[in-house]
């Protein structure tokens, strides 16, 4: 197609777009916005945007965020630094070793789960592996069919 | 008359410009429906700067449409997978889904080619539709909609170039002479440059 019957086309189409006049909204819009809008005004300031807070809450909201910003950004200097490096690993350590037993459970799950598959041997493992792959496409397009039947009832 | 009297009477004056944006840039009714709710929400957010303001008409339209663009992609995104697995072509060949009459001379006599129209704007695959109504609705140029869209310049003329010609055949416009709806009359504006 040449320029001068692009711009034709162009012309035409324009002018068939623009006469289009304007599709009537639902009539359950308005009904729809008033209930939200009145929804919205019953919501507590803190569910509300951080915009529309009270100043006190914001101005202590602020505080807070700079304190935390700066705590941390002062604790990752130190940490750069390699100040105190030791006596903070030692601390994680001992405050890790409180959940020890939990530890301990899931490596002997996680042993259990090990043995059994290496008794059950590759083939078990192939089997499993199909099956889960199966189930993934089949629920892939059991999905897909459910989409496309919901897209062309709407 | 309370606030919410005043901003019921400000949304029956624009729901239809609003609803209508919506439903052209995103193809479906429902979801246009939801956006429009949010638009107007932001604006009862904001109504007691919005009420007076001279430009409202223009806000409320450039909220719609960034709230439109954003939907698509964000959520559509998310559904691509399933939802244009079809080629374009599929779409091409597809018909409206309301009751058309049989041949394109009763379109004329009942004069429905408004509502094939809007009903063949909002079949387009959206990669023609979007740009398509940024350009001719919302006066938007090639360059502006490129970069609104992120895509290359060329892909947004070659988009829109094809959402013309699908129009052009579905509708069975003639490019010289007569056209079928006597089109030609009747022109609003100019196409935006």
């Amino acid at each position: 197609m040449n320029e001068q019957n692009e711009k034709q086309l162009e012309q035409l189409i324009h002018r068939e777009l623009r006469k289009l006049p304007e599709l009537p909204a639902p009539e359950t819009l308005v009904h729809r916005v008033m209930l939200a809008a009145h929804a919205k005004e019953r919501e507590p300031w803190w569910q509300r945007s951080w915009w529309t807070w009270p100043l006190w809450a914001q101005m202590i909201s602020l505080a807070t965020f700079v304190a935390c910003a700066g705590l941390t950004s002062y604790l990752a200097g130190a940490v750069w630094d390699g100040l105190n490096v030791t006596s903070l690993s030692t601390a994680v350590s001992q405050w890790l070793s409180g959940y020890a037993p939990i530890w301990e459970a899931l490596k002997a799950l996680f042993g259990a789960v090990l043995l059994v598959l290496q008794k059950l041997g590759q083939p078990a493992l192939f089997v499993a592996g199909g099956s889960l792959l199966l189930v993934y496409f089949l629920c892939v397009g059991v999905g897909t069919v459910c989409f496309r039947f919901a897209i062309k009832r709407a | 008359m309370t606030d919410s009297q005043q901003f019921e009477a400000f949304m029956k004056s624009y729901q239809n410009m609003v609803f209508s944006t919506a439903v052209r840039l995103l193809g479906n009714q429902a979801e246009a429906e939801d956006v429009s709710q949010e638009v107007f929400l932001k604006a009862y957010e904001r109504y007691d700067e919005l009420k007076d303001s001279p430009t409202v008409g223009g806000w409320l339209k450039t909220v719609t449409r960034n709230l439109c663009l954003n939907h698509l992609s964000r959520y559509r995104a998310r559904w691509r997978f399933f939802s244009e697995m079809r080629g374009e072509n599929d779409d091409d060949d597809s018909t409206p889904e309301w009751a058309a009459p049989d041949t394109h001379e009763q379109q004329v006599a009942t004069g429905d080619h408004r509502q094939l129209l809007e009903a063949v704007l909002q079949k387009l695959p959206s990669a023609q539709r979007v740009p398509l109504v940024l350009y001719h609705f919302e006066d938007m140029s090639y360059e502006e909609i490129a970069a609104k869209l992120r895509v290359s310049l060329s892909k947004v003329k070659t988009d829109i170039h094809r959402a013309r010609e699908a129009l052009r055949k579905k509708l069975k416009l003639k490019m010289t002479g007569e056209e079928a709806w006597g089109g030609l009359h009747g022109a609003e504006s100019p196409c935006p440059t």
